[in-house]
């Protein structure tokens, strides 16, 4: 074990400027403030000693509000002169991974400290299945680059507007793509199937057509998207589309094609010819929507002569 | 084509002293050979590993086609699984659990189950090959393996033996008595994509040489497009790779060419994205189809399809011409006929293998003709 005291320190003695342990949350959760103003702080901060005065270890936000409530002195954990400071920051991750719900911006600077602390291949399996991180020396690689991506990142991570796949897929875009797609999925609040979709379809696009990420973002029909006067769900269902249609351009052009020739046939309402999905082997399908007898049979008599014409292998014809 | 001789050999005990092995010590004089019981099951592929395991498996197995595309009705010989050359597309990434080279060391085994099988089942073709979970002739110049199955296959009045390989490790072919049962096939692409997508393998040329010197044997022939790649030069990369073969070896001599565009397992695409980041295969225009692999969306198929089968028609409107696993209706689109129309597709190969080999099955005894009406058990 570490050698460490518990005693009362003064503030004044307290150095706040040196974040070095801090793991900010980018949350703006009010918990811990409610909870100060209700009992206090309950548990002893934790401080290291250096040279007669004190850093903090753990206890960022109690201490500025003992601060900020003017108070002199505090009882603290304290590690003591020259004591490991590798121990120090293992102690301190496995107290908050005791503590409960880590959010994402928490798991990627954890891992980026736990990369630091045992490099990135050694980090002991206990961590990365408290923090639920994939030991793989890929995933490991992208939680540090998210790491390192900067306070929007983490912010984004922190309130759940990215979710951990789409970041993953996220996180070794370069710079432009990455600034815009953060601020499309920010925009866009989707669910997190939803923004993968949109992430790998905007990756794959790029990838087809030998161009960047940011410049697909920046494709004219994708700016007029998010440009319309609509809420961010009907914004995410044209962006879909639209990608889709990219992505996809031999099936989309088949697609339209097809509703064309199905709308000239003249089939009556409540009559619809359905092909297989993509189009994939040979099961057709004839959907007929009714409410009455004598509407089921008013959709028979004038599909007949529909059904009967030639008119319907054009619908069919590659 | 060079191919890396393995560097270490594992022998399980039960199969240490079986002719493979023997032959595998005598061809490989620098390799290290232990012996264990069991080899291990381990997660880490070593490139220089060869495994030789005592296979307690059926050898021969039939080809896992599914309902919703047309199969061949081709039977698989197992004779060891996983492949080196390392093809950026290889199912066996996904299929495999294993990843070493592994050799079945077991081989009179196999014989045995070979001619029990073709003794229950002599009223029909059977078309057999050993090119599904490994290449045929990846590791032939070390086994020699060829040399006791391609003479066994020339002893079955109605057996058909098809070694499929993207190598040119022909050498233990030359000279054997193959009796017209054996097919030896390559699959092949367009030069581009070989060397993006198949880097370890023989170059086009190379296979084709090794053809050439195959048909010069008296060997029949088979070509598998497969899997067609899309990319933006495709017309003029297969139309060139069609031009050099029929260039280099005579039509008449190949039984048939098969064309089965790139499908994959949905958990490929991750493999491929972290083992071959510069591919691009997996980023084309793929739908999700009937059996749950992916494929080009079918537009795109039937083109390729049509394309290649015209061009094949110019030059021999007679070769068998076959899709691998594609629906009725992209038959239909490509050929005008559906296989149904030509007494189905393993039909249509048993009367390639009859009219270009000779090879017709007979019922040669009263109790064999009481076999149901196919005149074969495993049919």
């Amino acid at each position: 074990m570490t050698e460490v005291d518990l005693c009362h320190v003064g503030l004044s003695q307290i150095d706040l400027g040196d974040c070095t342990f801090e793991l900010r949350s980018f949350s703006d959760s009010n918990r811990l403030a409610d909870s100060l103003a209700r009992a206090g702080i309950l548990d002893p901060v934790w401080l290291g000693e250096k040279s007669g005065k004190f850093f903090v270890v753990d206890g960022f936000k109690r201490l500025r509000w003992a601060k900020d409530k003017g108070s002199d002195c505090l009882f603290c954990r304290i590690f003591k002169e020259g004591c490991d400071l590798r121990r120090v920051w293992v102690e301190k991750l496995e107290k908050r991974l005791c503590e409960g719900e880590i959010n994402l911006a928490e798991k990627a600077q954890i891992i980026a400290v736990l990369a630091e602390l045992f490099g990135p291949g050694e980090i002991p399996g206990f961590f990365l299945s408290g923090l639920k991180a994939a030991n793989r020396p890929e995933a490991i690689r992208k939680w540090l680059l998210l790491a390192g991506k900067g306070p929007r990142m983490l912010e984004a991570l922190a309130s759940g507007e990215v979710c951990e796949r789409a970041a993953m897929e996220i996180s070794d875009w370069d710079d432009p793509g990455f600034d815009s797609v953060l601020a499309l999925l920010r925009a866009l609040k989707c669910s997190a199937s939803i923004q993968v979709e949109i992430v790998e379809r905007i990756s794959e696009i790029a990838i087809r057509q030998e161009s960047s990420r940011a410049a697909v973002l920046e494709l004219a029909p994708v700016r007029e998207i998010l440009s319309r006067e609509m809420n961010h769900r009907e914004k995410t269902a044209a962006l879909r589309q639209y990608l889709a249609e990219v992505r996809n351009p031999r099936l989309s052009l088949r697609r339209k094609r097809f509703q064309r020739e199905l709308e000239a046939l003249g089939l009556p309402l409540g009559a619809r010819v359905v092909p297989p999905e993509a189009f994939e082997g040979g099961e057709w399908s004839m959907q007929l929507s009714f409410t009455r007898p004598e509407e089921l049979r008013k959709i028979f008599r004038l599909a007949e002569p529909v059904v009967a014409s030639n008119r319907l292998d054009k619908v069919f014809e590659k | 084509m060079k191919i890396r001789p393995p560097r270490k050999v594992v022998l399980e005990s039960a199969v240490a002293k079986s002719p493979l092995s023997e032959t595998l010590r005598k061809n490989l004089p620098a390799a290290s050979f232990e012996i264990v019981d069991r080899v291990r099951d381990v997660s880490a592929r070593s490139p220089d590993l060869l495994e030789v395991v005592d296979f307690h498996g059926r050898f021969l197995k039939s080809c896992p086609g599914t309902r919703h595309y047309n199969c061949c009705g081709y039977r698989i010989l197992n004779l060891g699984t996983q492949c080196s050359i390392n093809c950026t597309y290889c199912i066996l990434q996904v299929y495999l659990n294993q990843p070493n080279l592994r050799l079945f060391g077991n081989l009179d085994g196999m014989f045995r189950e070979l001619s029990d099988f073709f003794d229950q089942n002599r009223g029909c073709l059977h078309r057999i090959g050993t090119g599904e979970f490994t290449d045929s002739l990846l590791l032939d110049p070390f086994t020699g393996i060829t040399r006791s199955i391609v003479p066994f296959f020339a002893s079955t009045p109605n057996g058909v033996l098809e070694l499929k390989t993207k190598t040119d490790s022909v050498g233990n072919l030359i000279g054997l008595d193959h009796g017209g049962h054996t097919i030896v096939a390559w699959s092949l692409n367009p030069e581009e994509v070989q060397r993006r997508e198949e880097p370890l393998s023989a170059t086009i040329s190379e296979r084709l040489e090794a053809a050439r010197a195959c048909s010069g044997e008296g060997y029949f022939l088979a070509f598998h497009f497969d899997p067609i790649i899309d990319y933006p030069r495709w017309k003029s990369g297969y139309a060139q790779t069609l031009d050099r073969l029929f260039d280099t070896v005579d039509p008449a001599r190949i039984v048939w060419i098969s064309l089965g565009a790139l499908r994959f397992m949905p958990e490929l695409k991750t493999i491929v994205k972290a083992r071959h980041p510069a591919s691009r295969i997996v980023y084309g225009e793929f739908i999700r189809g009937l059996d749950g692999k992916m494929r080009y969306f079918r537009d795109i198929r039937a083109e390729f399809y049509s394309f290649i089968v015209e061009r094949i028609r110019k030059v021999d409107p007679g070769l068998c011409v076959y899709l691998c696993m594609e629906s009725d209706d992209v038959w239909l689109d490509s050929f005008g006929f559906s296989p149904g129309r030509r007494g189905g597709l393993s039909g249509m190969l048993d009367r390639a293998v009859e009219q270009r080999m000779g090879i017709v099955p007979s019922i040669a005894s009263p109790a064999e003709a009481d076999q149901p009406a196919s005149g074969c058990k495993a049919c």
